[in-house]
């Protein structure tokens, strides 16, 4: 007699729990992922006598700020800069020099660290 | 008769999911404290698409202004930058330093932060950036 009425009565009860849990794992997610994404631009910090000398020929990208770009002192707009790498590379290994003017922002100089790396014509430097 | 014998019944059964709340939200801070590290200054990291995905940044180097940086949790002048950053040498001779630099920051300001970092031995830095996807 008194089993059947307890039987009944646990298999409803059973799901808030169950409840519970989905809910809560529900919110933990929402809360504890991080929906932006980061990522990182590597910059050699070494010194200047030991990596200047190797290679003989070199690009220079003047970050002029403004979002205004030198290649080789000719004015390059962004998008059109690993073309222009590309064809003052000619096909060799360049290194590419990325020299920021002070008043140039650090969102200029990473974006145009990032179009000179994303060209593919040798390693890029920071010049200090 | 039998509304005594469900009483004590239902009187067990309601606390478990009590007991589930409590356990889960101690779970939860558990788990959140670690998992998304509050950052140390309020930085405004530049924008990126191309740049290689990596974890979010725990600890690393904020430089928020020029005499506002942060080295791993806590303010350091911007005179003791090379001194603090020294301590830990060895470890930055294998492993890049995070750098998070706020985005409105002229060249000029972090150009003495990176001097005062290679003078301190470090070799390679990180520029931690937001990606997003092209």
């Amino acid at each position: 007699m008194r089993i059947d009425v307890e039987s009944g009565r646990r298999r409803t009860v059973g799901l808030t729990p169950l409840i519970d849990v989905v809910f809560l794992l529900l919110l933990f997610f929402m809360l504890a992922s991080r929906f932006s994404s980061h990522g990182a631009i590597p910059i050699g910090l070494g010194g200047h006598g030991a990596g200047a000398a190797e290679p003989a020929a070199m690009v220079l990208v003047t970050v002029a700020g403004d979002g205004r770009y030198l290649v080789n002192g000719r004015e390059t707009p962004l998008g059109a800069m690993a073309d222009a790498l590309r064809a003052t590379a000619d096909g060799e290994a360049r290194r590419v020099v990325v020299q920021p003017r002070p008043e140039a922002t650090v969102q200029d100089i990473v974006s145009g660290l990032e179009a000179a790396a994303a060209a593919g014509v040798g390693d890029v430097v920071l010049m200090r | 008769m039998r509304i005594e014998q469900e009483q004590p019944a239902a009187r067990g059964e309601n606390i478990i999911p009590l007991i589930n709340v409590v356990f889960l939200l101690l779970v939860f801070f558990l788990l959140v404290g670690t998992l998304a590290p509050t950052p140390d200054l309020d930085v405004d990291l530049p924008d990126t698409s191309a740049a290689a995905a990596i974890r979010p940044p725990g600890e690393g180097l904020y430089v928020a202004g020029p005499r506002a940086l942060s080295y791993r949790g806590t303010m350091v002048e911007a005179a003791q930058l090379g001194a603090v950053v020294g301590r830990d040498a060895a470890r930055y001779e294998t492993e890049p330093l995070k750098v998070l630099i706020d985005h409105a920051l002229k060249a000029a300001d972090i150009a003495p932060v990176l001097q005062a970092l290679a003078e301190a031995g470090v070799r390679r830095i990180d520029v931690v950036t937001t990606r997003h996807r092209p």
